[in-house]
């Protein structure tokens, strides 16, 4: 399972924050793939009783798997993998949801971080930058 | 002498202290300090009034924690060192540092605050840290007040600091003279 790209969107759907770990000219894909999963997370959460905050799978495309996660103040999480034959076991998915929610949180309360857009911290940072070297090895 | 004193921040903690939300204690903390960064735009001039505020917040103090604990005058500068960070530090915040690094003549120690509440969250931008901003240094003038109210003028800083990058925040306090009792200067 490899980690492609993490994206934070806020409530109004325009992008926070954006981390492509390919090369930086599928930037324009992953915006995009990003843009479109915004519907289907409209969708999911209209239609889901239950107060889950992992919204599952969104959408494939080609190789690609894009996951989504909402926090309770409507910032949405989503995340791009690439999974080969096996499944990928939703449960280290949201696994990993969680961890990327902890991090936002910490970065969130710190004093110091002036803007809500744009948001970037070196801590922030570091821990995605860890979690995508641990999700990076092709099994 | 030590661990009585450990016993009495305890028993005050548990039993004659209302609580209040850290998330919220911490929070407003750091507004304030981000305000004041704000209003200075001076990291120095920023330490200065961290001081000065928790000079007038010590000086009120330490009625406060005379009123919670039955403690009696302190034998010397040792047994005041222990209070601070047994009763004091216990008391007001739940952390319990450690104090170390004596001087030779006994009138310096350090204290060593590893799990300072107020950091929680906090990450210093780059300019901050070269500037020397001490984020806690509300903690000193606090220090510094109690003390002055107890008749004995110190000189209380940090030297080291977790959120500057050191492995743990030390504050060093200095007792530079006793003051005697004094009849307040009057205003006429």
């Amino acid at each position: 399972m490899k980690l492609h790209c993490i994206a934070i969107l806020n409530r109004q759907d325009s992008p926070v924050y954006l981390r492509n770990f390919d090369t930086p000219s599928d930037d324009v894909k992953y915006h995009s793939l990003a843009y479109t999963s915004c519907d289907v997370i409209e969708e999911r959460m209209a239609s889901s009783k239950s107060n889950d905050l992992f919204l599952g799978l969104l959408q494939t495309v080609e190789e690609l798997s894009v996951y989504g996660y909402v926090l309770n103040t409507g910032v949405r999480i989503i995340l791009v993998l690439s999974v080969p034959e096996s499944m990928v076991r939703s449960s280290s998915v949201r696994e990993m949801f969680q961890q990327i929610h902890a991090a936002y949180i910490a970065m969130v309360c710190n004093p110091f971080n002036e803007e809500l857009d744009g948001l970037s911290n070196a801590k922030f940072e570091s821990i995605i930058s860890e979690l995508s070297r641990i999700h990076s090895e092709t099994k | 002498m030590e661990k009585q004193y450990k016993t009495i921040g305890e028993d005050a903690w548990k039993n004659n202290v209302e609580k209040v939300n850290a998330e919220l204690f911490i929070f407003t903390y750091g507004s304030l300090v981000v305000q004041l960064v704000k209003d200075y735009e001076d990291y120095a001039a920023v330490n200065k009034q961290l001081d000065k505020m928790g000079y007038n917040i010590g000086v009120r103090l330490v009625d406060d924690i005379m009123a919670r604990t039955s403690l009696e005058r302190c034998s010397g500068f040792t047994a005041t060192a222990e209070v601070i960070s047994k009763v004091g530090f216990k008391l007001f915040l739940n952390v319990a540092p450690s104090v170390a690094s004596w001087s030779a003549d006994g009138k310096e120690f350090s204290l060593i605050v590893d799990d300072n509440p107020l950091n929680d969250f906090c990450e210093l931008p780059p300019k901050a840290v070269q500037d020397g901003l001490w984020y806690s240094n509300v903690l000193c003038g606090v220090i510094r007040g109690a003390l002055e109210m107890m008749q004995m003028q110190t000189e209380v800083e940090f030297v080291r600091d977790v959120l500057r990058g050191d492995d743990t925040s030390e504050i060093r306090v200095r007792l530079l003279r006793m003051l005697d009792e004094e009849v307040p200067a009057s205003d006429d």
